[in-house]
């Protein structure tokens, strides 16, 4: 199973709750430094996927490689793999400085502080070090928790919606700055959404999942025009309909 | 607007009920003595009193009991509590009902099942503490569990991800966020191992004596004065663990 070629590499991976299965015999591999979506309708085991990858629930099959090694069996806070929720997750008993500074400390790593500062600076929220998270934007926090995931430098980055709770310009602004921060510090990514535009445009692979399952592989423009998939064609489709739909209102609107 | 009148006047006849009892505790701890049922003179002499080597004693034995008792009762509801919300195991609720359940039993009959099922205890501290850790922990837990299931688990997972272990999590993360849970239980722990009458009666030995007993056996001997002064401190415990529960939750 070794391929140092592989970021995240996922094998025959499957996860039931009681009778649930939730997860069916997974297979599929991030290379190393790519953005890879999952794009799934709500409850087809995206989130779960994703939990798995990090460690918090375990596999009841499978195995999971971080590179070449076998992660499977490693405890959550050895593995390394940050991750960036719809909610945000800051700890809200912490200022913003504390929070970003969190797996800083834990990692017991020199010069913090600059540490601390740069990622601000990156993520543009310098002179926010002493707020708390209820004293900040939607947008703030967004960025506040992508900087907290970034500065321990993860070896996989896992985003879980992370633009759901945002409006439309702010989608579009930190939907740019994930990719271009992705782009420049080369980590492996992998990304949950259920939107088909977000996917197409924010990705460099996606998976379309579908009751614990994945149906299709592919590059977006592969997915969008050349799927042979009807499910995936049915499910990209809908991106069409919106223009089309957008289309319809701007003549209507003449 | 008679309707009204008559509302009033239930409120009224209502309230007077329920703080009657209580004034009259405060009355006997400051009244040296009676003719029928109208005060002679008033006077500090039962507080006085309550300064001999025996009652102080007694005071300090509550503090000892309620305070052993609360140290237990709280470290055990704090890690039950996390037992409970983060992690899954078969039979957890039942589990979890099992051991609310003494919340819906007479403490009398609690006692009764100790005496019989730990022989070895009987008549020791230990027991009075055991006897107040069954019955007050419970309570405890419900307040702490409530608090710390709020938590949501992205921030658990958050923290795990960062790198930090469970342990750390538990201190860093958990306990500071479930603070106001856990200072509320430590509260009520503290006012009801501190005013425990019915069990204490069935488990007490004569070197134990706590302040409710004392009331209790003062009543019978017809002292209501040094009665009245230990309900007094009682009432003023209890109304600040209330008040100080109400604002900590």
């Amino acid at each position: 199973m070794q391929d140092s070629e592989s970021g995240v590499k996922v094998v025959n991976l499957s996860k039931s709750f009681g009778s649930d299965e939730i997860i069916k015999n997974l297979n599929f591999q991030v290379k190393r430094g790519e953005f890879m979506t999952l794009l799934g309708p709500s409850g087809c085991g995206k989130t779960t996927t994703l939990r798995l990858i990090l460690g918090s629930i375990p596999p009841d099959e499978g195995r999971i490689y971080f590179g070449d090694e076998d992660v499977t069996d490693i405890p959550c806070h050895r593995r390394n793999a940050g991750i960036v929720y719809q909610n945000y997750a800051l700890f809200p008993h912490m200022t913003v400085y504390k929070n970003i500074a969190f797996g800083l400390e834990i990692r017991d790593v020199p010069d913090i502080g600059i540490k601390v500062r740069d990622i601000m600076a990156k993520m543009n929220i310098l002179g926010l070090e002493c707020r708390y998270p209820n004293q900040l934007s939607g947008g703030q926090q967004q960025r506040v928790a992508l900087a907290r995931t970034l500065v321990v430098e993860p070896r996989v980055l896992l985003l879980d919606e992370p633009l759901s709770n945002v409006d439309a310009k702010l989608r579009y602004e930190l939907r740019s700055e994930i990719k271009d921060l992705q782009k420049s510090m080369g980590i492996t990514t992998l990304y949950v959404t259920h939107d088909q535009e977000e996917a197409l445009i924010i990705s460099d692979r996606i998976a379309i999942m579908e009751s614990g399952e994945i149906i299709e592989v592919g590059s977006p423009g592969d997915l969008y025009f050349n799927s042979e998939k009807e499910y995936t064609r049915d499910f990209l489709g809908i991106v069409e309909k919106r223009l089309e739909n957008l289309e319809n209102f701007r003549k209507s609107a003449r | 607007m008679r309707n009204r009148i008559f509302s009033a006047f239930i409120v009224l006849f209502l309230s007077i009920l329920i703080i009657l009892p209580l004034s009259i505790t405060f009355l006997l701890s400051v009244v040296p003595a009676w003719s029928e049922a109208i005060p002679n003179e008033f006077g500090l002499i039962w507080w006085k009193e309550i300064l001999k080597p025996i009652f102080v004693k007694a005071i300090s034995n509550t503090f000892i009991v309620a305070g052993l008792s609360s140290i237990c009762i709280v470290v055990y509801g704090v890690m039950g509590s996390y037992l409970f919300s983060y992690y899954d195991f078969s039979g957890k609720d039942f589990l979890f009902s099992m051991i609310l359940s003494p919340t819906y039993v007479s403490c009398t009959v609690v006692s009764l099942g100790l005496i019989v099922a730990y022989v070895p205890l009987r008549n020791t501290l230990w027991m009075m503490i055991l006897g107040n850790f069954v019955i007050v922990s419970p309570f405890v837990m419900k307040y702490v569990h409530s608090s710390m299931s709020k938590i949501s688990k992205d921030l658990v997972e958050a923290s795990y991800s960062l790198g930090s272990s469970k342990v750390n999590t538990f201190i860093k993360i958990i306990l500071p966020l479930s603070k106001h849970g856990i200072l509320a239980g430590i509260i009520l722990s503290i006012g009801m191992c501190m005013s425990a009458l019915s069990i204490m009666l069935m488990l007490y030995n004569a070197k134990w004596i706590t302040i409710p007993i004392y009331i209790y056996l003062e009543n019978t001997t017809g002292t209501l004065g040094i009665a009245g002064v230990f309900s007094t401190i009682l009432i003023i415990v209890t109304l600040l663990t209330v008040y100080l529960v109400d604002y900590v939750s």
